[in-house]
């Protein structure tokens, strides 16, 4: 997303619910895309958040991220890059904590739609409430992904206290 | 001794004066047409970057992007909104870039003589547009500034354009910090299209040591779907791992490179 609602891997359709299947092309996305929402669906993070001096930041690493959506929030001094966590071998416990989040009702629905993800699928989309419910959901992480992102440079990298003379 | 002629071949007669003016005239307007030509091209080439920007500019500010989650979270965006900041200046410092991006950028101490010794925030009675400001439901203010220049500049100490570019960069983000510095709980994000150029980052730290405001600078800023981004960090990603798996070719044994040598002839 690279955006103020940042998760990596995610595209930028997820904030609308299940994305169209062209943004997620192969089976590597769709299993980040199950992994991301079934983590903020459960309030848990997806991903990882690393800060680096700007002069310790490899080159390639910088090329990689933008290549592969990974965001960045910098400051002067510092780059805090977020990576997505690792994909769990069997996702069944996480898919299980965020199925318990939802309203019963939608329950069965969710659980197909992330088992359908993991399995390479893209589902149909959703009925609307469902849809609203799982773009509200990756907003809500994405936001605070990005607020955790950006809280993480600017405590590495301070603003001087000491004002220094015009 | 007769005197060869030109012949038409349509009237197979002599060519009369109208024919050479006639000829005259349209070489004239095929010339006329290839340096308005030329001059297209340069102008197109010139304004490319420029053009770039703005496509960017357009992209981020799109009803659907960043209006969007600004919303999301309760805050309002005003694009393109006037900015009447106090007249400040400061004394200006410059950098090189000589080995490009990778080799980040260095103070210049010996800058252009046409580079201006302090930066204006703004002329006498100007104002500054930036390209955005955040209101959010707290209160707080996000100035937001969209850049899509290349990363990939290459200049040496002393550089007439780096000068007038570093020069006209830093003079804006000093009115938006001269603006954040003003008011209370305002900061400011660079968002850029790629990677933000080490110049660039340099001259934002500078500023930072001077007020004590905050500033953010995102890579990659919203630039899912900006193909242009894409199209000329994609060429950087290619021959950065071709450099990297391979090494400059003339780093390679010939015979590895290119078989047996054969630019040693022997008797």
């Amino acid at each position: 997303m690279h955006s103020l609602a940042a998760l990596p891997v995610v595209p930028f359709s997820a904030l609308e619910g299940v994305p169209p299947a062209h943004d997620l092309p192969t089976l590597a996305a769709r299993r980040r895309y199950a992994q991301a929402l079934a983590a903020a669906l459960a309030s848990e993070r997806s991903y990882e958040i690393t800060v680096r001096r700007r002069k310790d930041m490899p080159l390639l690493l910088e090329l990689r991220a933008l290549q592969e959506d990974w965001p960045m929030v910098g400051t002067p001094g510092v780059v805090a890059l977020m990576q997505p966590a690792p994909l769990p071998e069997d996702p069944a416990d996480l898919f299980a904590r965020a199925v318990a989040a939802v309203p019963g009702e939608w329950a069965g629905v969710v659980q197909g739609v992330l088992d359908g993800l993991w399995a390479g699928d893209v589902p149909e989309v959703p009925s609307a409430d469902v849809q609203a419910l799982l773009g509200e959901a990756l907003t809500r992480a994405g936001l605070q992904a990005s607020r955790e992102a950006s809280e993480a440079a600017h405590a590495a990298d301070p603003v001087p206290r000491r004002r220094l003379a015009r | 001794m007769s005197t060869p002629t030109l012949t038409a071949p349509a009237s197979g007669g002599r060519l009369g004066p109208w024919f050479v003016l006639a000829l005259v005239a349209l070489m004239a307007a095929l010339t006329a047409a290839g340096t308005r030509s030329r001059v297209r091209e340069r102008e197109r080439t010139r304004e490319a970057p420029k053009e770039r920007g703005l496509h960017y500019e357009d992209h981020v500010l799109a009803a659907t992007n960043l209006p969007r989650t600004v919303a999301l979270e309760g805050g309002t965006l005003r694009s393109y909104p006037l900015l009447y900041v106090p007249q400040t200046t400061l004394p200006a410092r410059y950098y090189k870039s000589p080995t490009g991006y990778a080799g980040g950028a260095r103070r210049d101490r010996k800058p252009h003589p046409s580079a201006p010794k302090r930066w204006s925030a703004i002329d006498v009675g100007g104002y500054r547009i930036p390209d955005a400001i955040e209101t959010r439901a707290d209160g707080s203010q996000v100035l937001y500034e969209l850049k899509c220049p290349s990363p990939w500049l290459v200049f040496d100490k002393g550089n007439p354009w780096a000068g007038h570019m570093q020069a006209a960069f830093a003079s804006q983000a000093l009115a938006y910090f001269a603006w954040a510095e003003a008011g209370p709980r305002r900061s400011i994000v660079y968002g850029y299209c790629g990677l933000a150029a080490p110049w660039a980052v340099a001259i934002l730290g500078y500023l930072r040591s001077r007020f004590q405001v905050q500033v953010e600078i995102r890579p990659g800023f919203r630039a899912t779907g900006f193909l242009p981004a894409n199209g000329f960090m994609g060429r950087v990603v290619q021959e950065t791992l071709t450099s990297a798996a391979l090494g400059a070719i003339g780093d390679l044994a010939p015979e590895q490179a290119l078989g047996a040598t054969y630019d040693v002839l022997k008797d």
